[in-house]
């Protein structure tokens, strides 16, 4: 008896839908796609296509294999399919119906037909996108740091005619950065500010998020050639209405209605976040509980009254000033103190020379509230005085630790912060004094440790004293003699001394248990470890280098000198 | 009595024939009934002809008094569309900024109309609603829905490069830096120039766009070339070719064919089997060779596949380096990394008033999102010159094909008294 063999029919066969693998696309012919056919399949021409996918968060993939060619761009099918469904593609269409309708009035000569149609376009909105893209606040928060550099750049440019940005992007940018700025001094949320040459850096802490973003200069912006302008502001619209229902959540976390009214006379003067500070400052409630840093922040320029002169970045140091507690004012109108008033403190001006100079106030260079901010303490005015190059302007995104090298001022800053927190230190304030006090119990550690070794060096350098002496009594050499010879000896044994100090050996201890657990590694984390010393000793060699070079440079200022 | 012969329609008889009085004759009863009825309907007067009706007809009345309630289909659209401005009326400018009341619901205008417009919009943007309305616990991270495995949804997948959206610049490219920080900034971008700089003085030469051929006057150099290949030549004319003394012109054919003979060809056909045979011997010699140094090849091979391995290796780690620096490659553009912004030495002046700052950080920006991979690297298209118009000279169309003719005729002669360059 012959058995009849049944084929097994798996469950995907029984679909109707079911195609053999001959018929059917497989791999990475099914999962990927290109523009054009993206393009065919969604029936829509290319501009749309890209604009769409930059509302939607659409970009484009890389497959393994580029089954069509190196020159083309891959999507995936299913982000197409996802992009065919979205209702912003219907409402595209019946804006095209619409605009036929002008253009007809208009070919018939019916202006006035025409602009009646014109006032009454349909209009669409993004909302429904930035619920689908950040489903939370925080998924929100932490995509920050695009929109509002975009926002901040579109801010300053111009209104121009060839790219096609129109006037109301631009005065929309402006409000909504000035928004988030008023918001960012209410709440003294700014931590670190770095001028640099593209612009200026500002990192704020919001909800425990990080949130950086730049700033352009004062400068009036170009418009490069190559920069394809209908993408940007295809962003900035997106990013409008994601930074416009952000603000309204923070705005309304603080208790003020959304949006905030501006004050005219101060808009027209366009004295920047001015114009927000009144409605900011005067509603919203401040039952949070504040951590330490927004505290330090907030106290740091608290009794100082400012006054910008004219040629300092206004709108910059508006920001930063407030941010940090202070009170500041400007020459121009509006303002809320002039410049003649008494109880001014400090004056920021950047020119080579000033003409009449008040008494009671100090005349300083911007960089010393930049620096002064990201050091948290006030740095000593006479450096950043009139006419004279104030000293480097460190970047405070650098984590000094890591790098191992600390530049000059750096460690003159740290001493300035750590000589301040000695004052601060009878303050109240429970965090602050357990941080000090594990501090000084290091800084004591070390300090007795120190102690131990000078007396260890000290006895050994008795001892040797000692034993010469006795041989000299020996040979019967005379004491006055000796002394001279002592002094030639002396300067040379003191160089050799420092020479030995500056590579002074680990503790012996520590030595032990660092051979035993090398010896305990498996083969494994022995050549991680081993890559690791590579990395760390490499890193040292390029700070003993800069090291050696400073010295050269100290030598150089010392011969000159001499 | 057959066909009758048709009158001509000419003739004062055939006329008088084809003058209709159905007019006349029309008037004429018109008149008499009239006269008979009571004079003509003008002279009438109006009371003898018409009558009000003051008769209590209900059934009528009610009919006509139901159809005069009505309203006209026409009426009434025209009446709906008074809530429109007249279309002669001057259309006043919209005011700016109309101060509406989010309180008050929007307008009937727009409701009728229903299409959402501008100004709704505008009321809208102004009080959003809360996108995140899910309380105040959504401010503070919460740590329970970072347990939840959430499922996401397909818009929102991380980036293609895990890089950051806003890169911060080197410490040394503040306005004030230190001097190390700066060295090491200006080092950086003196390494972007320099890589252009090698990356153009490695490269193969070029293909020369404009070739002299013959007919043109030989650079001097070329002499001492044209020298090595005349010996060839001189080698070429055993062989029955014969070639003319001065540089031939282009067009014309250059080569003068002579007549094979039949021992001619037997001479080439036998050594061609000869050479056929030598190969043949050569290559079983040469098998033979290899047989007897196996070893040797298998060595060989070896040291190959290690080499191929090697190269293998290095592709390997050069694509998984640039993977991690680059962007992936999206189109058909490669990503240029945009220059490094630092202060040249001589422009670190320390003053922030002097600086010379950034002016197109839109580029800047822009490059950022070609880097995250958001869109492809772009080139942008130039506009199209508009190429010059070819100038046309009288008679000069049909030169071409006539001189192509006549190659290929000569060609034809050619094979038929069958070709003398044979190749060796």
């Amino acid at each position: 008896m012959v058995k009849s063999t049944k084929k097994k029919v798996t469950k995907a066969q029984k679909s109707k839908q079911y195609l053999p693998p001959g018929k059917r696309k497989l791999g990475n012919v099914a999962k990927y796609t290109t523009r054009n056919k993206a393009l065919n399949r969604l029936q829509i021409k290319l501009p749309e296509f890209r604009r769409l996918c930059i509302l939607k968060g659409i970009h484009p993939r890389e497959p393994k294999k580029k089954f069509e060619g190196q020159n083309k761009t891959y999507y995936h099918v299913k982000d197409i399919n996802f992009l065919a469904h979205e209702p912003l593609l219907e409402k595209d269409r019946d804006l095209k119906a619409y605009e036929k309708k002008i253009k007809k009035a208009k070919a018939k000569k019916n202006r006035e037909l025409a602009e009646r149609f014109d006032r009454l376009r349909p209009t669409y909105t993004l909302d429904h996108l930035v619920k689908e893209r950040y489903p939370s606040f925080i998924d929100a928060l932490r995509d920050m740091d695009d929109p509002l550099t975009m926002l901040h750049l579109f801010a300053t440019l111009p209104a121009d005619n060839v790219q096609k940005i129109p006037v109301e992007r631009v005065q929309t940018a402006r409000r909504l950065s000035l928004e988030w700025q008023a918001y960012v001094t209410r709440t003294n949320s700014l931590r670190k500010i770095f001028v640099s040459v593209k612009g200026i850096y500002y990192q704020v802490d919001i909800n425990g998020q990080k949130i950086t973003w730049l700033t352009p200069h004062a400068l009036s912006q170009v418009l490069p050639s190559d920069v394809d302008f209908r993408v940007m502001l295809t962003f900035v619209e997106f990013y409008e209405t994601l930074v416009g229902f952000v603000n309204f959540k923070l705005y309304h976390s603080l208790g003020i209605s959304y949006p905030p009214i501006i004050d005219q006379r101060l808009e027209r003067a366009t004295a920047g976040v001015e114009e927000l500070m009144e409605v900011v400052n005067s509603d919203g409630t401040s039952d949070e509980l504040e951590d330490e840093e927004t505290l330090r922040c907030k106290t740091l320029f608290k009794d100082l009254k400012f006054f910008l002169a004219r040629e300092v970045p206004r709108d910059s140091l508006l920001f930063t000033i407030r941010s940090f507690g202070g009170k500041v004012s400007w020459d121009g109108d509006g303002a809320p103190y002039e410049e003649n008033d008494e109880t001014i403190t400090h004056q920021i001006v950047d020119r080579p020379t000033q003409g009449h100079k008040f008494l009671s106030r100090d005349y300083v260079q911007p960089q010393w509230v930049y620096d002064s901010c990201n050091a948290r303490i006030l740095l000593p005015a006479e450096e950043y005085v009139l006419g004279r190059v104030p000293p480097p302007h460190l970047s405070p995104f650098v984590d000094n630790e890591a790098e191992g090298y600390i530049p000059e001022y750096g460690e003159t800053i740290k001493r300035l912060q750590a000589a301040s927190a000695n004052h601060v230190l009878p303050l109240p304030g429970t965090e602050e004094e357990m941080v000090d006090r594990s501090e000084e119990e290091a800084a004591l550690r070390r300090s007795e440790a120190a102690e131990v070794a000078a007396k260890e060096q000290e006895a050994v350098a008795m001892e040797r004293t000692y034993g010469e002496e006795l041989a000299k009594e020996l040979a019967g050499v005379s004491y006055s003699a000796s002394l001279q010879d002592q002094d030639d000896k002396d300067a040379m044994e003191d160089e050799k001394q420092e020479r030995k100090q500056q590579v002074v050996p680990p503790p012996a201890a520590e030595d032990e248990t660092a051979t035993l657990a090398q010896m305990m590694m498996p083969k494994k984390t022995k050549k991680l470890y081993e890559a690791m010393q590579m990395g760390i000793g490499k890193k040292k060699a390029g700070v003993e280098l800069l090291k050696q070079r400073k010295k050269k440079v100290e030598e150089k200022k010392k011969g000159s000198s001499s | 009595m057959g066909k009758k012969s048709r009158t001509t329609g000419k003739g004062k008889k055939a006329w008088r024939a084809n003058i209709s009085t159905t007019d006349t004759d029309e008037f004429i009863t018109q008149q008499a009934i009239e006269e008979r009825s009571g004079g003509p309907l003008d002279a009438v007067p109006n009371e003898s002809l018409f009558f009000v009706d003051k008769s209590k007809d209900t059934k009528v009345e009610k009919k006509t008094k139901k159809h005069r309630e009505k309203v006209l289909h026409c009426d009434s659209v025209l009446q709906r569309n008074s809530l429109v401005p007249p279309l002669k009326a001057p259309l006043k400018p919209k005011r700016k900024r109309k101060e509406k009341d989010g309180a008050k619901p929007p307008s009937k205008k727009s409701a009728a109309l229903s299409i959402v417009t501008k100004d709704e919009v505008v009321e809208e943007k102004n009080l959003p609603a809360d996108v995140w309305e899910e309380g105040d616990g959504n401010l503070s991270a919460d740590p329970g829905s970072q347990a939840k495995k959430k499922k996401k949804k397909l818009g929102t997948v991380a980036p293609p490069v895990e890089a950051p959206a806003v890169e911060i610049d080197a410490p040394g490219c503040s306005y004030n830096p230190t001097f190390a920080d700066h060295q090491e900034a200006l080092g950086a971008a003196v390494a972007q120039e320099m890589v252009k700089v090698y990356q153009k003085v490695l490269q193969p030469p070029a293909v020369p766009r404009i070739v002299r051929g013959p007919g043109h006057p030989i650079d001097e150099e070329d002499l001492f070339f044209l020298d090595v290949d005349a010996e060839d030549e001189a080698e070429e004319e055993e062989e029955g070719v014969v070639v003319d003394g001065s540089v031939p012109p282009v067009d014309s054919r250059a080569v003068k064919v002579k007549k094979l003979t039949r021992a001619d060809l037997n001479r080439i056909a036998r050594r061609k089997a000869n050479l056929r045979a030598e190969k043949e011997k050569q290559e079983k010699l040469r098998l033979k060779k290899d047989v007897l140094r196996l070893p040797d090849i298998i060595e060989d091979i070896n040291t190959h596949d290690e080499e191929a391995e090697k190269f293998r290796l290095r592709r390997m780690v050069a694509r998984a380096e640039r993977r991690a620096q680059e962007p992936p490659r999206l189109g058909k553009h490669k990503f240029k990394p945009p220059p490094v912004q630092v202060l040249l030495t001589e422009e670190v002046t320390g003053s922030l008033r002097q600086i010379k700052g950034c002016y197109t950080l839109a580029r800047d920006r822009f490059k950022s999102l070609e880097r995250r991979g958001i869109i492809e690297p772009r080139v942008k298209v130039g506009r199209n010159i508009r190429k010059k118009r070819a100038e046309y000279v009288q008679g000069s169309k049909g030169q071409k094909e006539r001189d192509m003719h006549a190659a290929s005729e000569a060609e034809r002669e050619v094979s038929k008294h069958a070709l003398a360059v044979v190749p060796v």
